[in-house]
């Protein structure tokens, strides 16, 4: 892997999964590599169009084990949380994260029914829209966007697009501003813990601060450790570096906290 | 003398009692955050009446009422408060349609309400809620010139609130109408 030909966003932006999708008693199986990047949103009408053909779209969901899936978060974030591995102590075999289609039985308190892609571009765009704000007082760099560079920045998440998603994510993301907006991931279970950080500042600091339950130290990981992109970070690692390089499509720094392994 | 801020729990303390007082279930949760989660029963508006001509008298069919579910809290991303509720018609499953949770408001707020109201994850638990957008609060703060600081900032929030999801929030209002009386 020659790293001066591809930089940390691009092979972040390339990192991806391998997916088996079945159905209870149904003997076909949807299997793909997902970008770690993409939404389950984008394949949820492949997998009804397998499946289900003729019901409607909201009435179909995802588990992973007893997880229902929120198709509404990246894949990477989803499997962080859910897979329960630690990259840390990962081996070199491959991985196919096994996940459940359904019909019926919606759990419409935990995900948001999917009735057509404007439903997820809505949130999509909300989300980066507030990702946005943090960083700036105001959605007005989302705003601005022209209709083409909209569009543009669209069809790179569907597409996977990764020379039309940057030059547009580097100027919504890495502006003048010195606030960048986080969300940690303490559990399937859990609300997330929504926060933002000031540049100039590291990992550690900012999780002392904001979870000093669990981190009572800013530069050792003693109860739980931060997972990004999959990638377990150190504390010292710069809010500088993390903003740059390590941002999901949405703007936000979406951190999974998993058990530091005895 | 110096005069001690108000934190936002403290805002949220304060309206505890005021509506305990009419009914509303209120606890403060701590989250990482404060979050003050509310429960109570409101009468929805009811678009459709059906009346039955039977001996003089008449019978009407109203809509039965909807169970609420409220979180307040204040955003971290927008720096305002925020409120996220979830809307229970038949008692077990919430209602997840734009178009269903609107129907349930006066006329008159149904345009305001579609474009202010979006459905994400719910700050004290891992589910879902319905929210009103904070951008749209920021407008009101701006133009009500209310501080942080007023003892009047979660109420006249709440009325800006009301405005929007009305009747569904009645009783939130008639609280803080009973404490000020």
């Amino acid at each position: 892997m020659n790293l001066r030909q591809n930089s940390i966003p691009e092979l972040i932006w390339k990192g991806n999964l391998s997916v088996e999708v079945h159905q209870k008693e149904n003997p076909l199986s949807y299997l793909a590599n997902l970008p770690r990047q993409s939404y389950f949103a984008q394949i949820l009408e492949d997998l009804k169009q397998l499946f289900a053909p003729t019901v409607s779209l909201e009435e179909c969901w995802l588990s992973s084990g007893k997880a229902s899936i929120k198709w509404h978060w990246p894949v990477g974030v989803l499997y962080d949380l859910l897979s329960h591995e630690d990259p840390d102590t990962t081996t070199s075999a491959p991985v196919l994260w096994h996940l459940e289609f359904h019909v019926g039985s919606f759990p419409s308190s935990l995900i948001v029914p999917m009735d057509s892609m404007d439903t997820f571009r809505s949130c999509f765009f909300n989300a980066l829209k507030e990702s946005d704000y943090v960083r700036n007082g105001s959605s007005s760099l989302v705003i601005a966007l022209s209709k083409q560079e909209t569009d543009s920045y669209w069809n790179s998440l569907l597409n996977h697009d990764f020379y039309d998603y940057r030059p547009i994510a580097t100027k919504l993301f890495v502006s003048k501003s010195r606030i960048i907006p986080l969300k940690f991931y303490l559990g399937e279970d859990a609300p997330i813990v929504q926060t933002s950080a000031s540049l100039g500042y590291t990992l550690g600091q900012v999780l002392q601060k904001h979870i000093p339950e669990f981190f009572p130290s800013d530069v050792t990981c003693s109860l739980l450790k931060p997972v990004l992109q999959g990638i377990v970070l150190p504390l010292t690692i710069s809010t500088d570096l993390m903003n740059r390089d390590f941002c999901y499509p949405d703007g936000f720094l979406h951190i999974v906290l998993i058990p530091v392994s005895n | 003398m110096t005069v001690s801020a108000i934190s936002f729990q403290q805002h949220l303390l304060q309206l505890i009692p005021t509506f305990t007082n009419r009914g509303i279930l209120c606890e403060l949760v701590e989250v990482f955050e404060p979050i003050l989660q509310l429960q109570w029963q409101a009468k929805p508006y009811s678009d459709e009446k059906t009346s039955f001509e039977e001996d003089e008298s008449e019978m009407i069919y109203v809509l039965p009422d909807v169970s609420v579910q409220a979180w307040i809290r204040f955003s971290p991303s927008f720096q305002v408060p925020q409120f996220f509720f979830q809307l229970y018609s038949n008692g077990c499953f919430p209602l997840t349609k734009l178009e269903n949770v609107t129907a349930l408001l006066r006329p008159e707020n149904r345009e305001l309400a579609m474009d202010a109201l979006a459905i994400g994850d719910c700050p004290a638990s891992n589910g879902i809620a319905w929210y009103v957008h904070p951008c749209c609060t920021q407008t009101f703060f701006q133009t009500a010139q209310v501080s942080k600081q007023d003892t009047s900032y979660l109420p006249m929030w709440i009325l800006y609130i009301h405005r929007l999801l009305s009747p569904i929030t009645t009783p939130m209002i008639e609280a803080l109408d009973d404490k000020s009386s």
